[in-house]
């Protein structure tokens, strides 16, 4: 009957060790009939014996047919088992389960092409091998857990393989199980070294599956002396260049950095074996020489390219002067390119758009079912973009949040950053709010939306946010407000393909004027509130003519935003100049520089103390804004300063479309240029139209802000969503 | 039992209600500040590990060992002093 598992041992002269490997293969304890197979080269000292001895069936070769990768390709083919475990003549199985152990290592995937085990070192070895070994099969599986490796397919995954593959391509066959129809597929390459790292790598790249089984564990270490260690790791350090291109790091800092952590490792090694104080000095010297000598090893090693024949024999342990790079033909599950004169596409895992991705398919708006309870104090999470300081579409999110909470409503806010721009921790933020924005809101401020736990109503903000909001659990209703029709913002996009489907996963909205409520209920079918903002009356304070000067025009320039159409306001402004060269326009509200044919300064982006300065000097101010109407008109309004404002339903809709409270240009320059020289010829009709538009203002406080919110909550909550 | 009676109690399950509820805010909000300070946590080990690792703290290591020996040197003079 064929044995359906080998263990194949390459002999030369082995005979020091090979009695106790052999007699301990024997007493494995395994549900398998089990093949032994010895390949020498050659022996003279007994190793043929030995292996009789314990039944072994022995292949000779002479020494010349011997290679390390060659011979294990021989045994392969000899083998009857469909697994082949490798030793050498020096590794000595640990227990009767280590061969069980390795079987059990392939029951754990289907792909699974090869099993390797620890090393525990010889009880004479060196402190510095016992800690190198306990420390590199820590790597798999804590080097106490059954570790299964895979080239992940994910860009993160790719991005850690390449950073460190030898956490996936290590593998020994001093104790390793190879899997012969694996093998059929890779075999062993004609390598002079590192035929088993090669062997990982290849089976890995081409996606099998590795496994560490921390009971398949052998005895096995190497001591030699410093001189030969020098050799073993140049021999080591060559081969890994020439079948992985390792080039170990040579660097005034970073080398000897190596060479002092490998001996802190050392240190606390000896420290939990009960080495203390002076006792510690001689060993860590020793640690420094060794570490010293291989770090010596590995740099030459793996440039050996670079070290003479004669030399590269003289430094080699096995006797060997040549340097064959082995070339690895790239993985398809790694290849960069598929076409030779492409680049490859940087591959980073944290890419700005895969929230979107993992938004879709699409779902509908995950709430719980609930009776209509509208009792609160609520809870409140609000997912916001991450903001500059003076957005005043964050002004007016967290002047609602603190109306809330006088309401006494608790709040959280998530700060939804998929671009990442924020680089503060919550803290900071919440600080940066209170003093930036609006003092003594009490809310925490979360990174993320991971942490969210539960909530009453959870509230989008941006378009952005609607996709995480819209899958967040345990909340009872979820609500997005809207403070502007962003589709708006963007030309024909992607972007404004997504900030559409924002209004189409069935949000109960709150807009920022019945205008906003209109398009969101008409144009999308939403269920849409509104509130109207409010403003800060004591930044802003009314100021009458006295003081005013002449042509001074304060005018909102964000050329950030297209929205805000402002070189519709500079064509009307330069026809006026035509007319009045005497006109000052102060532009403010933007970074960027401006280049007109008239006279005018611009503040850039100031403080609103510093603004309202300007609005109280200015005798016209000129805001536009083609889609929700702006605060700054609101702010002007407040300040006494009389606005030309483009007429629009947007416009309209907020102050009404008879121009009492601002003059309504049409989106003409020559008309815009009228209703400013209108309104610095006609001080007193001027004057009328600004004390009616502080009146305006007055009435809409953030107080009836946060009435208009919180009342549209309680709608929400009081009339839970039909279902099914 | 009396219309008044149910009133009564109607009432004082409201308020019960309203107090649980309450409870519930103030314990969520905890809940919240709790989570902010775990990302806190994590944030400031984030910016130790940067800071421990780099090559300025490795290269400085000397000094600073250097100097807690000297500490350590002084307390024990001061120690056999006094």
């Amino acid at each position: 009957m064929a044995a359906a598992v080998t263990v194949a041992i390459p002999t030369y002269n082995g005979a020091r060790y090979l009695d106790e490997v052999l007699a301990a293969v024997r007493a494995q304890r395994v549900g398998a009939d089990v093949e032994l197979l010895v390949v020498d080269s050659g022996s003279t000292d007994g190793t043929l014996e030995i292996a009789a001895a314990h039944g072994a069936r022995v292949h000779p070769i002479s020494k010349a047919e011997f290679s390390h990768g060659g011979t294990r390709n021989l045994a392969m083919q000899l083998a009857e088992g469909e697994h082949v475990a490798f030793l050498t003549q020096d590794a000595t199985p640990a227990h009767d389960g280590w061969l069980a152990a390795m079987l059990e290592g392939f029951a754990a995937a289907e792909d699974v092409a090869l099993v390797f085990g620890p090393h525990e070192p010889r009880p004479d070895a060196s402190h510095m091998i016992k800690c190198e070994m306990e420390r590199h099969f820590a790597t798999w599986g804590g080097g106490t857990e059954l570790d299964v490796q895979r080239l992940g397919r994910t860009a993160q995954e790719v991005a850690e393989y390449r950073r460190f593959p030898g956490r996936w391509t290590f593998f020994s066959d001093v104790n390793g199980c190879v899997a012969k129809a694996a093998w059929r597929d890779i075999p062993y390459r004609p390598v002079a070294y590192a035929e088993d790292q090669l062997l990982g790598r290849e089976m890995i790249e081409a996606g099998y599956a590795k496994v560490f089984h921390p009971r398949a564990a052998v005895i096995h270490s190497h001591d030699y002396p410093p001189a030969q260690f020098l050799r073993r790791y140049f021999d080591e350090f060559r081969s890994l260049r020439e079948v992985l291109d390792h080039v170990e790091v040579a660097h005034p800092v970073y080398t000897p950095l190596t060479i002092r952590g490998l001996v802190g490792h050392d240190k606390r090694w000896l420290q939990r074996q009960g080495v203390q104080g002076r006792d510690l000095v001689r060993p860590l010297a020793v640690s420094a020489r060794h570490h010293g000598i291989r770090q010596l090893g590995a740099i030459v090693g793996s440039r050996a390219d670079r070290v003479p024949r004669p030399l590269r024999r003289a430094l080699s342990l096995e006797g060997r002067d040549s340097f064959t790079p082995y070339d690895v033909p790239e993985s398809p599950l790694l290849a960069s390119t598929t076409q030779p004169d492409s680049r490859p596409v940087r591959l980073d895992a944290g890419w700005d758009y895969d929230f979107i991705t993992r938004a879709y398919p699409s779902r509908e708006i995950a709430t719980v079912p609930h009776a209509g309870d509208a009792g609160g104090p609520w809870r409140v999470a609000w997912v916001v973009p991450p903001w500059r300081i003076g957005s005043g579409g964050h002004t007016t999110i967290f002047r609602l949040i603190r109306q809330l909470e006088l309401r006494g409503h608790s709040n959280v806010i998530h700060v939804f950053d998929p671009f990442g721009h924020n680089s503060l921790p919550g803290s900071e933020l919440r600080e940066q709010i209170r003093e930036q924005f609006v003092p003594g809101v009490e809310a925490e401020v979360l990174l993320g939306v991971e942490d969210f736990d539960s909530a009453d109503v959870a509230m989008a903000t941006e378009w952005t946010t609607a996709f995480p909001v819209r899958d967040l659990p345990n909340c009872r209703e979820k609500g997005y407000l809207v403070q502007d029709i962003e589709t708006e913002f963007f030309a024909t996009s992607a972007q404004r393909i997504w900030a559409e489907e924002t209004y189409r996963m069935g949000y109960r909205c709150v807009a920022y004027t019945p205008w906003m409520a209109d398009i969101l209920r008409d144009d999308y079918g939403l269920e849409s509130h509104w509130f109207e903002c409010g403003t800060d009356l004591d930044v802003f304070p009314f100021a009458g003519e006295e003081g005013r000067e002449g042509e001074i025009i304060a005018v909102y320039a964000r050329r950030e935003t297209p929205r805000r159409a402002v070189d519709l306001a500079m064509a009307g402004l330069a026809v006026l100049a035509q007319r009045r060269p005497a006109i000052r326009p102060v532009l403010f509200g933007s970074r960027q520089k401006s280049v007109l044919p008239f006279a005018a300064e611009d503040l850039g982006v100031v403080a609103p103390r510093r603004l309202s300065q300007l609005y109280r000097q200015a005798s016209v101010g000129l805001v536009f804004s083609l889609t929700t109407h702006s605060l700054v008109a609101h702010e002007m309004m407040a300040s006494g300063l009389p606005v030309v404002e483009l007429e629009g339903d947007n416009v309209g809709s907020a102050l009404g479309a008879s121009g009492d409270l601002v003059a309504l240009a049409e989106k003409r320059p020559d008309d815009i240029a009228d209703h400013v020289e209108r309104l610095l010829d006609d001080r007193e009709a001027a004057a009328a139209m600004a004390r009616r538009a502080r009146a305006f203002v007055e009435e809409r406080t953030w107080e009836r802000a946060g009435d208009q919110l919180e009342g549209a909550l309680r709608e929400f909550l009081a009339n839970p969503r039909r279902r099914g | 039992m009396s219309s008044n009676d149910w009133e009564q109690r109607a009432l004082a399950a409201e308020a019960a209600l309203e107090e649980a509820r309450a409870e519930r805010a103030r314990l969520w909000q905890e809940l919240q500040r709790l989570q902010r300070e775990r990302q806190e946590v994590a944030h400031l080990q984030g910016v130790v590990r940067h800071m421990e690792g780099s090559v300025s703290w490795k290269v400085t290591e000397p000094l600073r060992a250097a100097k807690t020996l000297a500490i350590r040197v002084r307390r024990q003079l001061e120690q056999r002093q006094g």
